[in-house]
């Protein structure tokens, strides 16, 4: 069977593991081990990536979309009047995997800004900010959740 | 080995043997020139020195020389003159040599001092595994730490420079500003929202001591002398000693200070025994989302790409794709913040 992008990345690997390795002079064995690390890790990735990214931008949209709700009640209107225009944009990115991916670094953008102005209206230990501490908790789980799915695409750390 | 870095090693070879000899005004031969691997901020290189031929032992050296693609902004002049000050105090360091800051022959800034024989103790721990009493070297290191943050800061008055009341935001700046060069925070929420808790948060110290910046295995040498010797002090400076104990606290596998010698709640108590000083929890929590900041920070400055700079090394696009582990880390400490969880 002929391999796939993914396959192909499998053979690079076994080959500069196998057959690069042993033979490169020690100077050039530490970058050639994280070449192949590098390799193995983003294989995994791009295995992932497209479901990965689309889940994260459903999620992302409907956490924003119910900030704006609560939000745009408060005096201080936080998350912008553009996510529905962001909204529409993600949609149209969707088709495919590097459009995807600049849809959702978008929506990251906007989730930070809006993490930001959050966490300034709700801080903690506040109980009448309960709503807000509420929400602020589901954008903590929500990107905990998001850098978890990324931790098998490191080897730096314990996987 | 290519040819081009085959002359750059006989050139460097041929300056060094240079340098060398003036310094000890006698002519010498650099022989067993090899780069080692690993380092952020400098690139570091061991050889050995004959002097002549009735010389036995060969004088043992490091060099260490700033690089173009460095994440960390640090000078060596400044590490120089600290690593003076504390072989003088008698602290296990590596004794330097010469500081050449501006010498052609280099082209960066460089330090040359001795090589200590030994073993990474990081190495040694992989290798040794429970052959060897982890807990007393554990309970040894936590004193060596305690020791190094009592160190009087007038021995250190010339070297580093003493700080303000507000030294913890001076130093969260030089690392959300290399954050935020490396691109940082503007599309991970969780980097930009932990980045203003630390600015919303930050103690006043309390105390100020000498902060090694980077106390783990992989900068102890285990010596022959079954004594270990710190190297890496690029990132030291004057400031909460609790900082330095937060950063050793992050790296927690079975080859690690805490975890790997001594379980975390053993290690501060070794610390507190050794250093005299009550730990703060909510101090240690503070210093602890900080410690992650400053980790991505390094890895964000040396994974970003530059269109008009050297490329991008492996290494650091191996580190950079480690971000989600402290994010991950970050959301759920900063998720203890608001349900009043905190230490």
């Amino acid at each position: 069977m002929i391999p796939n992008g993914l396959g192909a990345l499998a053979l690079l690997s076994q080959y500069l593991t196998h057959q690069v390795l042993p033979a490169v002079p020690p100077a050039l064995t530490t970058e050639l081990r994280a070449a192949i690390k590098l390799l193995d890790s983003t294989r995994e990735e791009l295995d992932a990536l497209y479901p990965t990214l689309l889940e994260e931008c459903s999620e992302l949209l409907g956490l924003l979309e119910d900030a704006g709700v609560l939000l745009n009640a408060r005096p201080t209107p936080l998350v912008s009047t553009h996510l529905s225009a962001l909204s529409r944009q993600c949609e149209q990115g969707f088709k495919n995997l590097s459009t995807l991916a600049v849809c959702h670094r978008e929506l990251c953008e906007f989730t930070a800004a809006s993490l930001l102005a959050l966490q300034q209206l709700a801080p903690e230990g506040h109980a009448e900010q309960r709503d807000l501490q509420a929400l602020l908790q589901r954008f903590y789980a929500v990107l905990a959740r998001h850098a978890e799915t990324r931790v098998p695409w490191q080897v730096v750390f314990p996987r | 080995m290519t040819e081009a870095a085959l002359v750059a090693e006989t050139a460097l070879a041929t300056n060094l043997a240079s340098l060398v000899s003036e310094q000890l005004g006698t002519a010498v031969q650099i022989v067993n020139l090899r780069r080692l691997t690993g380092g952020s901020s400098h690139e570091t290189w061991s050889f050995d020195v004959l002097r002549d031929q009735r010389s036995a032992q060969p004088l043992r050296y490091v060099l260490r020389r700033e690089f173009a693609r460095s994440s960390i902004n640090s000078r060596l002049d400044v590490e120089f003159a600290l690593l003076r000050v504390l072989s003088e105090l008698g602290q296990p360091v590596a004794r330097p040599a010469w500081c050449a800051l501006n010498d052609v022959r280099f082209g960066t800034p460089c330090m040359l001092m001795e090589r200590v024989t030994g073993v990474d103790l990081r190495k040694y721990l992989a290798a040794r595994g429970s052959a060897i009493d982890r807990p007393a070297l554990g309970r040894a290191l936590a004193r060596q730490q305690a020791a190094l943050h009592a160190i009087p800061l007038q021995a250190l008055a010339e070297v580093l420079p003493p700080r303000a009341a507000h030294s913890t935001l001076q130093e969260l700046a030089q690392w959300t500003a290399l954050l935020e060069r490396g691109g940082g925070s503007k599309s991970r929420p969780l980097l930009a929202a932990a980045q203003q808790w630390l600015q919303a948060n930050a103690p006043v110290p309390d105390r100020c001591g000498l902060v090694h910046g980077d106390f783990k295995t992989n900068n102890l040498i285990l010596s022959d002398a079954e004594r270990c010797v710190i190297l890496d002090w690029e990132m030291a400076h004057l400031g909460d000693p609790v900082e330095d104990l937060a950063w050793t606290l992050l790296w927690t596998t079975r080859d690690d200070l805490v975890e790997g010698l001594l379980p975390r709640a053993e290690y501060l108590a070794a610390y507190a025994q050794a250093s005299g000083v009550t730990l703060d929890p909510q101090r240690l929590f503070y210093w602890e989302v900080f410690a992650r900041v400053k980790l991505a920070a390094i890895f964000c400055g040396g994974a970003q790409v530059a269109a008009d700079g050297p490329p991008l090394r492996l290494f650091d696009a191996l580190l950079g794709r480690a971000l989600p582990v402290l994010e991950r880390d970050l959301a759920q400490m900063l998720a203890s913040c608001v349900i009043g969880n905190r230490p």
